[in-house]
């Protein structure tokens, strides 16, 4: 019998399963891409539970956990996981939570509306601790994903307007671990100096430069524009 | 009673193709498939096993595979130096290769016979097969090599492609 789409159209999908699960993750972009059929696939459960099954054999079973971040579906958990294990580099247990509050923030950075800053940092925090984490671990994992999702937002205006908010959001005197991370806030202002220097008026870059200096001094000179 | 005995005096089992073809083998190759083992036990696998959903060409294949894998595999022969292993896993490493270095149609083939027949090693070593054949290429190349026609809109492609760019953040 020829088949309209090649020999290939006869495997079941849990072998395509099988064979998706055996190519690099950076492939998998490519492979949605060949027709509906296998865009279908990824939007499916089965090969995002056979890729955990796969790729961390002990994340199955782990049990859901309190706090206001979810779990969600398989591939979301899938998702978390690949964050985890790039962002936090344990050489052990991967801590699925720490890529699924990636995510979280990921989402809530690129909503029209922002909540403040100081509500998501404080949401963040809340999970870490609901699940057992200390003050400072979770301040510090928490900034670090501050940096990491600051990192991979798309260069483009709505960025622009994202980091001279957070830049220029006022200071409420929170207690520890609440409080709001330096780190991150370096991070904001060397984006903005750099990455979109370009997008500044006049104006607005000697407002920013000024709040810049008003927390961090000496400013380093690249953020200065030599 | 058609229990044959081979030549090393092991038992023999037959099975039967969809288009009716005899193939016997030992029972310690037929055994690499779970279903025949099943059958086995429960049996039911006298004077002979029917499979109608392999085709003569693909069980042919399938027996070689199971042949040479039960032949090398660890301790068949009573040996069990750690050189001889060594050397006996090259070998099916080989085997398996040139085995399975053939046109997609069969390659498919063999793999539901495998899925069906419940021979993980043969449907790892397909599976893993079609993935490199998949590795590194473009959609459009991936279409080429299989002959699948792009039912997407150039609309729909970008969609589904900015939804499955996440492992593309640079983390």
């Amino acid at each position: 019998m020829a088949d309209r789409n090649g020999p290939i159209s006869r495997l079941p999908e849990h072998l395509l399963v099988e064979i998706f699960i055996r190519l690099p993750i950076c492939e998998w972009v490519q492979i949605s891409c060949v027709n509906k059929h296998w865009a279908s696939i990824f939007q499916g459960e089965c090969m995002w539970q056979t890729a955990i099954a796969r790729n961390w054999p002990s994340a199955g079973f782990r049990k859901r956990w309190p706090g206001p971040i979810p779990r969600g579906s398989a591939r979301r958990r899938f998702q978390a996981l690949y964050v985890s294990e790039k962002l936090v580099l344990s050489g052990g247990d991967i801590d699925e939570l720490v890529g699924h509050t990636y995510l979280y923030l990921k989402e809530q950075l690129e909503r029209p509306t922002i909540p403040p800053s100081s509500i998501l940092h404080g949401t963040i925090i809340d999970q870490f601790i609901a699940c057992g984490r200390t003050g400072e671990k979770a301040h510090e994992l928490a900034s670090k994903i501050w940096i990491a999702v600051i990192d991979n937002l798309e260069e483009n205006q709505r960025t622009f307007l994202l980091l001279k908010h957070l830049a220029q959001e006022g200071e409420f005197f929170l207690p520890f671990p609440y409080s709001r991370s330096y780190k991150v806030l370096w991070r904001v202002f060397d984006k903005l100096f750099t990455d979109f220097r370009d997008c500044f008026n006049r104006m607005d870059y000697h407002d920013a430069l000024a709040g810049a200096k008003s927390r961090f001094q000496p400013v380093p000179s690249t953020w200065l524009g030599h | 009673m058609a229990a044959a005995e081979g030549s090393d005096g092991g038992k023999m089992i037959v099975l039967i193709s969809a288009d009716g073809q005899r193939f016997e083998l030992p029972e310690a190759a037929a055994k690499l498939s779970q279903i025949v083992l099943y059958m086995i036990e429960d049996g039911c696998c006298y004077p002979s096993i029917p499979l109608p959903k392999v085709d003569g060409v693909i069980l042919a294949k399938i027996v070689e595979y199971c042949n040479k894998h039960a032949a090398l595999s660890s301790g068949a022969d009573g040996s069990s130096d750690a050189a001889s292993e060594r050397s006996k896993e090259r070998e099916l490493k080989i085997f398996d290769a040139e085995f399975i270095d053939v046109d997609v149609t069969t390659l498919f083939d063999v793999m539901m016979a495998a899925n069906y027949l419940n021979i993980k090693g043969l449907l790892d070593l397909a599976c893993q097969r079609t993935a490199d054949l998949i590795k590194g290429k473009s959609p459009e190349q991936i279409r080429q090599t299989f002959g699948i026609k792009n039912d997407f809109t150039p609309e729909e492609e970008a969609a589904i492609r900015k939804e499955n760019a996440w492992a593309f953040d640079n983390i």
